[in-house]
């Protein structure tokens, strides 16, 4: 019964959203303030049944109710609870499931802050957002329904792709999700600025939490997800340029590119139609990532089902929103009033070409990804675009934008002077290369890219560390002076440091994988293997069961100038009920790098084989991801409103339509 | 009952979230709290940084300023309110009640109608299990499974292990388990027959040869039982012969007993047959019946070509029919007409190219 009353709310969720899409609309072109407050009501009622349908899968789920076709095709009673929950978005149906529920999430929470929103933009937002939920409501009761029933119940249910029976499954795809759909609220604040015909900073304002949530979520959503495919697939790396890999990544630009645009919007009330582009363009890039991983138009384990129905409706979905927002776009944008002007030695300026760099590296990581796919279906030709385009087109935007990121946050906002910048970031610089020069002296030479990469890594850290220090530190200050300022600096430039240090500590990480060392042959018990300054001993292999699986566990006993310093297990899984293998990498973090032993065929003689790697600071990739997405938070909690301050002198720069 | 009782109370509540919005009193005109609030933030925190020190007094009242005139401008930049008492307002708030009061109930029990089951139970693990044993099925097969690789020649545990891999799933033990049941059980027509149909089940519903000898090694000791039968007549079907499948499925449902529980099944084979059998139709007609009605056939063929196109194996279709009639003119004639048709198609015309040679032979070879 608890299915088919979930079944019956994800109608109700359809027949709300449409609600919620027409009658706020109508209110806001009529400017009728009780039309207008349906949306609040109707999104929390939109949400609450989304959230009902979710919570009786996750029953159906944890019972194993093979009653329903999608627990049966999906699940299996030996398999851990934790398993059996997240096994739930595990799939096509659940994860638009999952997908829906975000949604209505993002669409509940902007319904509750009702004291920050003016009625109007808050009625057409949500109206606009109400739309994308009753298109992905339709999508789901019509070509994906997940509460599709079976009679008689099977006995035993076919499992969960097994490389999918792993912690990250509870944490990689809620987190991505909350990233990707977060931004949609940015879009339907767009397309609400748009119907409206007027922006300014308050919408600046409006937006700049969800974007900086959504960006946080989709930073460590893209982090987790990485990690996972590191250690679950066996093959040592960490990004691949796979097109599932680019698809969150597109976003992932535009978002960072859309939160120092709003920045500046809030704060200069300039660059308004830009930001409202950028809105638009990230909730493209993620619908477009949510086009190419679930229609089966790429192969991969997010690809759950290849159905061309389904390929072809969310094609539709697609190009129904995209197409809108953008004819939206071309209709009024010109009708909104344009923002203030600045030198373009600023802060602002700076921003700007963030923003431009930023936009160019998604470009390109946009046809890498989409060109092969589009030259197969034109002509049939299947090309690989792989790690060397990236490397030539994306690194060399990507590297001068990195070394801009100290200039920028060092220059005064409205007129910046770059030669004082460049005094103030003497030391930093310094600094970084002195870190370059003790690398060198360290490893003994190394790739120049991989050196200058960390010289640079050094400087992002240490620029953004310094800048904080200048702000804090009035020449000859006391310490009660700088400690009170330092109390005093909004938590949003504490945010920002940390965000950018995160990356310099990303930065630092990927340049350290110049060192790795990875050896690949045969071990027999007793054994030895060499990697890096590390020595693996077989100690033995020996079979183990465990639930729904059997796994042959190879374990290796480290050393370290030859003293022992632990034990380390890789496997080889099978899964009975699918009768799929798997391999699961072996790992120990030793400081902050880490050894990584992959399990290869077996040999006749005893000997196994394997793929073992030493990669010094590799950790520190998903590190500074983890610091810069704290970063954002940290700046979320700031609440506070930037006042330009204008100065007699320029005030005309700073209002010009008056 | 208690289900629809749950979706009524469901929907009520949604009809009654978008109702109270629209029954609720107004507020007094004027800008919303939204923009009062941020203009009153918006000092507040100037006020703030000015106790900070990072701006300075005399800034402050241009700072101040600044904000009341973005205030104003966002103010006289809005739409005038329309009234909210009036007719026009009235009218408008009665037609979005209608649309919440129709449009909620409409869209959800038809797009409920779509797919919904309201009438099956729920099958969690814990009701399928048998309560009274309060056995964990898969623990008893674990154990069982554990005897059996101690003592594997017990027959009995491969009896009664075979159906039990059959609804897990495990099609591969189960053949195992049948072979083993009928190894040291002895062999009888109802072990035989459920052998082959876990073989069948092994390969995906094919009836493969090793399935169909056990079948028929079934029906050797026991002529009627159904189980073989049916598997036999699938096994005729698979293989195309139609005819064949249709007797033997016909012969099947006329053994059957009212309530067998297999009866719709074979019910389902005979319509889906009797509906794809013309040819066998017209093959169990008398000689000259029979050639008549295939020349007619042939002859819709030509005159359907004729005035539609149609694709290339068609037409090689249609010459060679009238080559095995005997029509040596009129397959000529079809067949000039192709080649005219498929000029520009070198791949069709050498489709063409055998049929061409076949009739500048002698006319005796090209007898049926």
């Amino acid at each position: 019964m608890i299915v088919e009353l979930g079944h019956f709310a994800l109608t109700l969720a359809l027949a709300l959203s449409l609600v919620q899409f027409i009658l706020p609309l109508w209110g806001a072109l009529a400017n009728d303030e009780p039309l207008m407050n349906v949306a609040g009501p109707a999104a929390l009622g939109t949400f609450a049944a989304v959230a009902f349908a979710f919570l009786a899968l996750v029953h159906a789920y944890v019972t194993s109710d093979f009653s329903v076709l999608n627990v049966v095709e999906n699940s299996h009673t030996l398999k851990p609870t934790l398993y059996k929950i997240s096994g739930v978005w595990g799939n096509h149906e659940g994860s638009m499931l999952l997908w829906v529920f975000i949604l209505a999430l993002f669409a509940a929470l902007v319904a509750t802050a009702r004291h920050t929103l003016p009625l109007r933009l808050r009625a057409l937002t949500l109206s606009v957002q109400a739309l994308i939920a009753a298109a992905f409501l339709l999508f789901l009761l019509v070509s994906s329904n997940p509460f599709t029933r079976v009679n008689p119940a099977p006995f035993e249910g076919q499992d969960l792709n097994p490389i999918l029976q792993d912690i990250g499954l509870a944490i990689h795809p809620p987190l991505l999700y909350i990233g990707y759909v977060g931004i949609s609220i940015s879009f339907s604040f767009a397309a609400a600025a748009l119907i409206e015909g007027r922006i300014d900073a308050l919408w600046a304002r409006a937006v700049r939490p969800w974007t900086l949530t959504a960006w946080v979520f989709l930073t460590l959503g893209i982090a987790m997800g990485s990690y996972w495919a590191y250690y679950e697939l066996g093959w040592g790396g960490w990004w691949f340029w796979d097109p599932v890999e680019n698809a969150s990544f597109m976003p992932w630009l535009a978002a960072t590119a859309l939160l120092h645009s709003t920045v500046v919007m809030e704060k200069r009330d300039a660059l308004k139609v830009w930001t409202i582009l950028l809105a638009i363009v990230g909730f493209s890039l993620s619908l477009l990532g949510t086009f190419l991983v679930r229609s089966g138009v790429l192969t991969s384990v997010h690809t759950f089902a290849t159905d061309p129905a389904r390929g072809a409706f969310i094609l539709g979905i697609l190009v129904f929103f995209i197409g809108g927002a953008f004819a939206l776009f071309a209709w009024r944008a010109p009708l909104l009033r344009h923002g203030g002007l600045f030198a373009p030695v600023s802060r602002e300026g700076a921003l700007v070409l963030n923003n431009l760099f930023l936009a160019t590296a998604c470009a390109t990581v946009f046809i890498g990804t989409l060109y092969p796919l589009a030259l197969e279906s034109l002509t049939g030709e299947k090309i690989s675009v792989g790690a060397p385009y990236f490397e030539a087109t994306f690194l060399p935007i990507m590297l001068p934008l990195l070394f801009l990121i100290p200039i920028g946050q060092t220059l005064a906002w409205k007129r910046g002077e770059l030669l004082g910048a460049a005094q103030r970031l003497m030391g930093a610089f310094a600094l970084a290369i002195a870190a370059g020069l003790a690398v060198i002296a360290i490893t003994e030479g190394g790739p120049v890219l991989a050196i200058v990469s960390i010289g640079l890594g050094f400087f992002i850290i240490f620029g953004a560390v310094s800048d904080t220090i200048t702000r804090c530190w009035p020449k000859g200050a006391q310490l009660g002076v700088v400690w009170r300022r330092a109390v005093g600096l909004p938590r949003s430039a504490w945010g920002t440091t940390l965000a950018h240090a995160g990356v310099g500590v990303v930065v630092i990480g990927i340049a350290a994988s110049a060192w790795s060392t990875e050896d690949i042959t045969l071990v027999k018990p007793g054994g030895r293997v060499q990697v890096g300054p590390y020595s693996l001993r077989l100690d033995g292999v020996f079979p183990r069961a465990f639930g729904n699986y059997r796994e042959e566990v190879a374990r290796f006993m480290v050393s370290h100038h030859g003293r022992d310093i632990g034990a380390l297990e890789a496997s080889k899984r099978l899964y009975t009920t699918r009768g799929m293998p798997t391999t699961e990498a072996g790992i120990m973090t030793i400081g902050l790098g880490q050894l990584y032993v992959s399990l290869g065929d077996n040999e006749a003689d005893g000997a196994i084989g394997l793929r073992a790697y030493w990669k010094p600071y590799v950790t520190l990739i998903w590190l500074g991801s983890i610091i810069m997405a704290a970063g954002g938070l940290l700046s979320l909690t700031d609440r506070r409103i930037r006042v330009g301050v204008p100065r007699r002198r320029i005030h005309v720069a700073a209002v010009p339509a008056e | 009952m208690v289900l629809w009782l749950l979706f009524a109370s469901m929907m009520g509540a949604a009809i009654l979230a978008v109702l109270w919005p629209l029954s609720r009193p107004l507020a007094a005109g004027g800008p919303s709290t939204g923009e009062k609030s941020f203009v009153k933030d918006q000092i507040r925190e100037i006020e703030r940084d000015v106790a900070r020190g990072f701006l300075s007094p005399a800034d402050k009242d241009v700072a101040i300023a600044e904000v009341g005139r973005r205030f104003l401008r966002t103010v006289a930049g809005g739409p005038a309110k329309s009234p909210a008492q009036g007719e026009l307002a009235l009218r408008r708030r009665r037609a979005a009640s209608a649309v919440a009061l129709s449009m909620i109930p409409l869209v959800s029990l038809a797009f409920y109608s779509l797919r919904g089951s309201p009438h099956l139970p729920a099958a969690p693990l814990s009701g399928r299990l048998s309560d009274s044993a309060q056995m964990d099925l898969q623990q008893a097969v674990a154990r069982i499974e554990a005897h059996l690789a101690n003592a594997p020649d017990d027959g009995r545990g491969w009896t009664i292990l075979a159906p039990i891999y059959v609804r897990m799933g495990r099609v591969d033990d189960a053949v195992k388990a049948y072979s083993a049941s009928l190894r040291l059980e002895g062999d009888n027509a109802a072990r035989r027959a459920d052998l082959g149909e876990a073989q069948v089940l092994n390969s995906g519903g094919l009836v493969t040869a090793d399935a169909l000898e056990n079948f028929k090694a079934a029906l050797a000791q026991e002529p009627r039982l159904a189980k073989a039968r049916y598997y036999v007549a699938l096994a005729a079907e698979q293989d195309g012969r139609v005819d064949e499948a249709l007797r033997l499925f016909r012969a099947l449902r006329g053994d059957a007993g009212k309530d067998e529980p297999w009866v719709p099944t074979v019910d389902t084979h005979i319509a889906r047959l009797a509906r794809n059998a013309p040819a066998d139709a017209i093959a169990r007609l008398p000689d000259a019946e029979r050639n008549e009605a295939i020349r007619g056939m042939v002859a819709g063929l030509a005159a359907r070509l004729e005035a539609e196109g149609g694709r290339i194996d068609e037409w090689v279709r249609l010459v060679r029919s009238q080559i095995v009639l005997g029509a040596r003119a009129e397959a000529l004639s079809a067949l000039s007409k192709a080649r005219d048709r498929f000029k520009d198609d070198k791949a069709a015309l050498a489709e063409l190219e055998p049929l061409a040679e076949a009739l500048s032979r002698p006319s005796g070879e090209q007898k049926p």
